[in-house]
């Protein structure tokens, strides 16, 4: 067992302490007179709340309401309100110091112990004290509710123990008050009433325990067994039992070497918890009352110790402070190998969890018996070769190992059989046969075999644990480094700065590692090179590299992640913690600390998109952007800090982010929509100064009018040389009276005559007259002198040149862009500009093939009917045909070879085995092939895809080895070769149908003949395989039936138009899928329309528009079957009738009609005319038409 | 103390020739090793330069001394360069010394190299007087496995497990029956040992065992993975078998179906590198086998 501390205070003696039930509060009362609140997990002081006068000796939280109370030394009871932070009322009515105070679990009840010898109970809710209980002759220590019952316990320096029954007070509080009670109510109450010799009913005593020799300070009930345990004055634990009707002391704990202020027991656990002013916390196993673990502290008595409600964690007070404690780790011990991870339960039993399969399997070991007991099994690890697990446990100086075997079958929790135990505080696998075993306080490394002898042992130097790190090599957990180490060469082979390390996490591939602190995670390359360090606040607990290479990690309460270079971000939180143990996709696998496997479904889609972006991965983050609603200021944020905001602004609705980050990237066109919806004065603003930037006048334009900027407006059509525009300004400067802009604009536009007028106007009457005499108009000089009748001859000017002509603007100067505005990748894409996106076509694609797949279904269903019915004609032949082929066993042969032609059915399996003859021979005999040529890369293909080399001793020849089918086959006579082609025969199929769409038929039909190839040189497991390899020929059948027909009608004389379109009409027969039928409808409808045989025409256009009945195609097909219809005949009589069954023989291409004599062949099961038999088959190229046969068989 | 343990001076020497690392042996200066262990560890030392080919290196160290070890493989040099003298030297030697363990392992090597007398090395190997050593054990394994006598390794593999389970070399043999015999837990023995090695003691050839290890339990990922290793690899090691690797790529790319012009360009790579190498023969053979189906049911036809 170990204590692990979790938060030390510091402050002056503390004698109060209470967990909060939910929040990671903790209430501490201090001898000085405060009562503290504290986040223990973030370690920081929330408030301090100071009303009481001297000491507070205690403090409760309500288990659910927001309030809290504290009793202490000026003989008041407070009650706080967590939500002010301020005393609500104060209960008054003890007449001595309070010593405990406590909420009742559900009733609205506080219990409160005084010296004044009483235990009081009030209401908080009306804030009356409702009971009074009086019977202890000395101070009362302590007084607690019973967690579900009527009952009170109490301890008292009158060395006794007094357990009450308050039933009465609950009757009596809960009792409607003024109803007349019925007889029976009234017979029960006097019956089940006792009362005390005062007459009191509300609350009895009902035991007195008697056995401590000096006054008792503490006495509380068991959580859930009838069982109550104290600690007094003299030093000792007692535990007392009671039954409905009496009670008894049941054992004594010694130990405490002074006074027992607290004692409690382990919410879960059957251990007794105490505390000492001998400065110890003592651990004791209820059941055998024998002390497990001390604690001890150098200088602090302690006062009080209090467990945590839910969790496993226990606060104590003592003379400088509190200390939250657990009693040890909460981290099942696990280690993941391959698909499975092997962990240890609650219960200390060994499981698996299979991830592939998500489940978990029965316990196979239960190791309760192993190390001692309450030493808990802190690693495990796992040898997959030996089916081995190696655990340690313990603690420091205790700590040991061992090795234990694990059974072949799962059956449930037994006791291991074989097992080798040493001495070590850490032990991991370093190879198949070797373990390492690391003692601390020496400083040795052990190197150890199976048999757990010492082969060799090595002298370390400040290392504080160790862990795996691939074969032959651990790492060196140091204060302040981590060492890359190798066991067998004794070298350092690298190192990495990083203090305090305690978990150690490889990536999927190997190639990273982060290394776990308690608030820090580094993360380095496998040669710890750093490649990015961080900072958590929060405790980190586990770690776990998904597919990608992110790193997930959970903290006390969430699940986050980070990235490579250290982006980082949380991802769910967790109401309790938990560790993950692996990451699959968007499964999180995580233990929790009771031992159980949690599979949690996250979204990644966050960091998946920040890694894109990070790997500059577009068309990824580009496909995220599209396919996922990806939202929240800290994507946007994330974008904007990476440089990316033309992709925030995909995320954004708001106008106002939009307009900002419009104008960052520098989109006008989305600015300019935003500004008109916002329409600010400073949007408009940046608007007009970005647009200015770029060069777009337009929306300069537009931002200087709203903004009503005249000025600007004028220059800017001045210098797009805009003058009619100019001249509206000039027009509504003049409007408005502005004159110095009016002047401005006649200088623009160089309109002297109306500047003298505006001068005129404004009285400026010199500077009116030299504007007009200095441009030579005279009329308007003239008019000066008039009105202001001064002598011109009295002007003085100088001497004036030729008036000045002003440039003229050479005509209107449009948008000038100034910034190369390409779009960016992204807003080309959303655009869907970017043609050759390889995203989108992929996906249309996909969506194409699964089409074709459902489509194909239905299609095969109908045509395997149609071949069952034709099977029937064949006669009868000897099935037993394949027992004729002798199988010759060579002894020259590998013995593999030997078992796969013995065990083989199918043609493949003797092909595999290399005899060629014995293939030859079933296949001749199953499908009646003669023309083998076409199979001869097939065979060979078959026969090396199974056969391996391996290099020996250099001057050996190398020895070849096999593949067989399933490798996990143990019997010899199951034993089959590894036959490719199978698996990727639909794939074929679809790259068949891709040439079709793509009009390239010859090629189409050399892969389906391929796929016919590969099926009859196949073995496969089972009928349901065999069935599918037989629908797919039939497939390939109809397809090269179709294309050939096709192909024949192409190469046709132009002139022969009545086979041309009787071909064309035959196209149709092929049993393609709708969506290829398609095609041939479209070529016989044409070609009939073309050649004026109108009937057919319209009956093709029908079928056409069965399949297909929207789109431009079908508006042909519309249009050519009303015109048909008009004139219903055929201009050409051709052999084809729509209506009647028949099949075509693919050798000739006429029509076999339902009960026509035909021949048949075996492989693909085409009708031939009769006169064909004997021919090699057109299908496929290598069977003999009509040839005798028993039917293929590729089941292996 | 055994000086082949864990702590021991040969350890190294020994964990990294049977690993098949011979560049990094080649590379090892004799002064390192101490009086006792001198002989064993120059016999490695000179193994390895003849495995790379280094016969120049390996006769200057032999030249230095005149024990049976030096007079064996001066002659198995001899032979390999071509000269008939080290043949009839060897058998001389095979006829005068067959209880030695050198005479033995080089003996056998040379029997099947010269005339392919599997049989021969086979029967050198076993009517040893003296208890085996453990490589004259590795080597007889492999020839029965060569000679198709499976069974019969996979029995003589139990016994000597029994009596060093924990050697390289019986491990190494042990894998490599394990390979040919086939089933899940003979796979996954040989996949431990042979993953362990690659990580430990990184070679082509027992990385190169890797792969088919791979191959065999049908972990495409994982095969490609250590085709890209070898490949890497490849150029950095000398006396590689290339000719193998080429052949096991020739598998993988049947399983992963790739492209007929990937095939052949690797078959053209094998006949280029070994054209004598088993699997070119087996698929000549196999070509000429099936043209005579071809023929003869052309023939019925007609």
């Amino acid at each position: 067992m170990k204590m692990l501390t979790k938060f030390e205070s510091k402050s002056s003696r503390a004698k109060g302490v209470a967990f909060h039930a939910t929040r990671p509060w903790l209430l501490v009362s201090l001898h000085s007179s405060t009562i503290q609140l504290w986040d223990y997990r973030m370690g920081t002081l929330i408030d301090r709340f100071e009303d009481h006068e001297g000491p507070v000796r205690s403090v409760a939280f309500h288990p659910s309401q927001p309030i809290f109370a504290s009793g202490g030394d000026d003989y008041t009871i407070k009650v706080w309100s967590l939500q002010t932070r301020k005393c609500m009322f104060t209960l008054s009515g003890h007449l001595d110091y309070v010593r405990t105070v406590f909420f009742h679990h559900e009733l609205p009840w506080i219990i409160s112990a005084s010296d004044d010898q009483t235990i009081r109970i009030w209401n908080w809710q009306n804030r009356q004290e409702i009971a009074c209980l009086t019977g202890h002759n000395h101070y009362v220590m302590c007084a607690q509710f019973h967690p579900s019952d009527d009952l009170i316990v109490s301890a008292s320096l009158d060395q006794t123990v007094r357990v009450w029954d308050i039933s009465g007070l609950r009757k009596k509080h809960s009792a409607p008050t003024s109803s007349a009670r019925s007889f029976e109510d009234q017979l029960a109450r006097q019956n089940a009433q006792q009362q005390d010799i005062f007459g009191n009913t509300d609350a009895i005593v009902k035991y007195v325990l008697e056995g401590h020799d000096r006054g008792v300070n503490w006495a509380t009930f068991h959580p859930k067994l009838p069982l109550i345990v104290s600690g007094g004055d003299d030093r000792l634990i007692k535990l007392w039992r009671m039954s409905e009707t009496k009670a008894w002391e049941v054992d004594t704990c010694r130990g405490h070497t002074n006074n027992v202020p607290c004692v409690l027991f382990h919410p879960t656990q059957d251990l007794i918890i105490s505390v000492g002013e001998d400065k110890t916390i003592r651990t004791w196993d209820l059941n055998k009352r024998t002390p497990v673990k001390q604690f001890k502290r150098d200088n602090d008595r302690f006062w009080l110790t209090t467990a945590h409600p839910s969790m496993n964690l226990f606060a104590s007070c003592h003379d400088s402070g509190v200390m939250v404690f657990k009693l040890d780790r909460e981290r099942p011990a696990h280690a993941v190998s391959q698909n499975k991870m092997f962990f240890i339960n609650g219960e200390k039993q060994v499981q698996y969890y299979d991830y592939d399969k998500a489940s978990t399997s029965l316990p196979m070991l239960t190791l309760k018996k192993i190390g001692k007991s309450w030493s808990s099994i802190r690693t495990l690890s796992y040898n997959p070769a030996e089916r081995s697990i190696l655990v340690t446990m313990g603690e420091a100086d205790a700590s040991t190992y061992a090795l234990i075997l694990l059974p072949k079958d799962v059956t449930g929790a037994i006791e291991p059989t074989d097992v080798r135990q040493g001495e070590g505080n850490s032990a991991t696998f370093i190879a198949r046969n070797r373990f390492v075993a690391f003692t601390k306080s020496t400083q040795t490394l052990d190197v150890k075999d199976l048999t757990n002898n010492t082969t060799k042992s090595i002298k370390l130097d400040g290392v504080k644990d160790i862990v795996s790190a691939g074969p032959g090599t651990i790492l060196l957990l140091k204060a302040t480094s981590v060492v890359h180490y190798d066991v067998q060469q004794r070298k350092e082979l690298a190192e990495i700065l990083a203090n305090n390390v305690k978990y150690v996490t490889w990536s999927n591939d190997g190639n990273y590692v982060a290394l776990l602190s308690k608030h820090t995670i580094t993360i380095a390359s496998k040669s710890l090179e750093l490649i990015s360090s961080m900072h958590e606040t929060i405790r980190v607990k586990s770690a776990a590299w998904d597919d990608t290479g992110v790193l997930l990690y959970s903290t006390l309460n969430h699940i986050k992640y980070t990235l490579l270079n250290g982006d980082n971000g949380i991802i769910k939180t967790l109401e309790n913690t938990l560790y993950i143990t692996r990451v699959q996709g968007k499964q999180v696998f995580c233990l929790n600390r009771a031992g159980n496997v949690e599979n949690l479904t996250i979204d990644p889609t966050e960091y998946r998109f920040k890694k894109a972006l990070v790997n500059k991965n577009f068309s990824e983050v580009l496909r995220i952007i599209k396919n996922s609603n990806l939202v929240g200021q800290s994507i946007i944020a994330y974008l904007e800090k990476k440089g990316y905001p033309e992709i925030a602004l995909q995320f954004v609705q708001d106008p106002e982010t939009r307009f900002e980050l419009a104008i960052e990237c520098g989109n006008l066109d989305v600015a300019l929509a935003e500004a008109k919806t916002l329409n600010s004065k400073s949007s408009w603003e940046k608007l007009a100064k970005e647009a200015l930037v770029q060069g777009n006048y337009a929306t300069v334009e537009l931002g200087l009018q709203r903004l009503k900027q005249f000025e600007k407006l004028s220059f800017l059509y001045l210098a797009t040389g805009e003058s009619a525009k100019l001249a509206k300004m000039e027009a509504i400067a003049e409007h408005l009276g502005d004159y110095s802009s009016l002047v401005q604009n006649t200088f623009y536009r160089n309109s002297v005559e109306k500047r003298v007028q505006v001068l005129m106007a404004s009285g400026l009457h010199p500077l009116a007259y030299a504007t007009a005499k200095a441009n030579g108009l005279d009329e308007l000089v003239e008019q000066i002198v008039e009105q202001t009748g001064i002598d011109e001859a009295s002007i003085v000017l100088p001497e004036l040149g030729a008036p000045i002509t002003l440039p003229e603007s050479r005509g209107v100067v449009g948008n000038w862009p100034l910034r190369e505005s390409s779009l960016s990748f992204f807003e080309q894409a959303l655009l869907g500009q970017v043609e050759d996106l390889n995203l989108n076509e992929t996906e249309v694609e996909t969506r194409q093939i699964t089409n074709d797949f459902e489509s194909e279904a239905i299609f095969d269903d109908e045509d395997l009917a149609g071949e069952d019915a034709w099977d029937l004609g064949d006669e009868d032949l000897d099935i037993e045909v394949e027992e004729e082929v002798v199988v010759e066993e060579s002894l020259s042969a590998a013995a593999e070879l030997n078992l796969w032609l013995r065990n083989s059915h199918s043609a493949a399996g003797h092909v595999a085995a290399g005899s060629f003859e014995t293939a030859a021979q079933l296949l001749n005999r199953q499908v009646g092939v003669v023309n083998f040529e076409p199979l001869r890369k097939r065979f060979l293909e078959v026969y090396q895809a199974n056969k391996l080399y391996v290099p020996g001793t250099p001057g050996l020849p190398s020895s070849q080895v096999f593949i067989r089918a399933d490798f996990t086959e143990t019997e010899n006579k199951n034993v089959h070769p590894y036959i490719p082609g199978y698996e990727n025969v639909e794939a074929r199929l679809h790259e068949g149908f891709k040439q079709f769409r793509s009009n390239k038929l010859e090629e189409a039909i050399a892969i389906f003949r391929d796929i016919i190839y590969t099926i009859t040189v196949s073995a496969v497991p089972s009928t349901e395989e065999e069935d599918k390899c037989k629908e797919i020929l039939t497939v390939c059948r109809e397809y090269i039936l179709g294309l050939s027909i096709e192909l024949a009608r192409r190469a046709l004389d132009p002139a022969d138009i009545k086979r041309n379109l009787e071909l064309a009409a035959y196209f149709t027969k092929a049993q393609l899928q709708p969506a290829h039928r398609v095609n041939a409808l479209q070529v016989a409808m044409t070609q009939a329309f073309k050649n004026k045989n109108f009937a057919s025409a319209s009956y093709f256009a029908g079928e056409f528009l069965k399949v297909v009945s929207t789109g431009p195609r079908a508006e042909q097909a519309q249009k050519i079957k009303t015109k048909a219809d008009q004139s219903p005949y055929d201009a050409l009589d051709i052999e084809f009738n729509p209506f009647a069954e028949f099949e075509i023989c693919p050798a000739t291409f006429t029509p076999i009609f339902k009960d026509a004599p035909f021949v048949s062949e075996a492989l693909t099961g085409a009708k031939y005319q009769p006169s064909e038999k004997g021919k090699i088959d057109f299908i496929t190229g290598i069977t003999a038409i009509g040839a005798s046969a028993s039917g293929l068989r590729v089941i292996a | 103390m055994d000086p082949f343990s864990d702590s021991g001076e040969l350890y190294a020497i020994r964990q990294q020739f049977f690993a098949g690392q011979y560049s990094a042996v080649a590379e090892l200066s004799l002064d390192e090793f101490s009086e006792p262990y001198y002989a064993a560890a120059k016999q490695y030392i000179t193994r390895s330069q003849i495995a790379l080919g280094d016969f120049k290196t390996a006769l200057a160290t032999l030249q230095t001394e005149d024990d049976l070890t030096s007079e064996t493989l001066s002659a198995y040099i001899q032979y390999l360069q071509g000269n008939t003298a080290g043949g009839a030297k060897l058998e001389q030697l095979i006829a005068a010394h067959q209880d030695t363990e050198i005479v033995q392992i080089i003996g056998a090597i040379y029997l099947v190299k010269a005339n392919a007398d599997v049989d021969g090395a086979i029967t050198l190997l076993s009517t040893s007087t003296e208890s085996p050593s453990m490589e004259s054990i590795l080597l007889l394994l492999q020839l029965r496995i060569l000679n198709h006598q499976l069974p019969l390794a996979a029995k003589e593999l139990q016994q000597i497990k029994k009596l060093a389970q924990d050697s390289i070399i019986i491990q190494l043999a042990e894998a490599l029956v394990n390979l040919s015999l086939g089933g899940e837990a003979e796979l996954q023995q040989a996949y431990y040992f042979f993953e362990e090695i690659s990580s430990q003691w990184l070679s082509f050839s027992n990385l190169l065992s890797l792969l088919a290890v791979n191959l065999q339990m049908n972990r495409l990922p994982e095969s490609e993975e250590t085709i890209k290793q070898l490949q890497l690899l490849l150029d950095t090691v000398e006396g590689a078998p290339r000719a193998d690797f080429i052949a096991n790529q020739i598998t993988y790319a049947l399983l992963t179906e790739a492209e007929d012009a990937r095939v052949e360009e690797l078959r053209a790579e094998l006949a280029l590198v070994d054209p004598q190498h088993p699997y070119l023969v087996d698929y000549a053979a196999k070509n000429l086998l099936f043209d005579d189906i071809v023929a003869k049911y052309e023939q019925a036809q007609v």
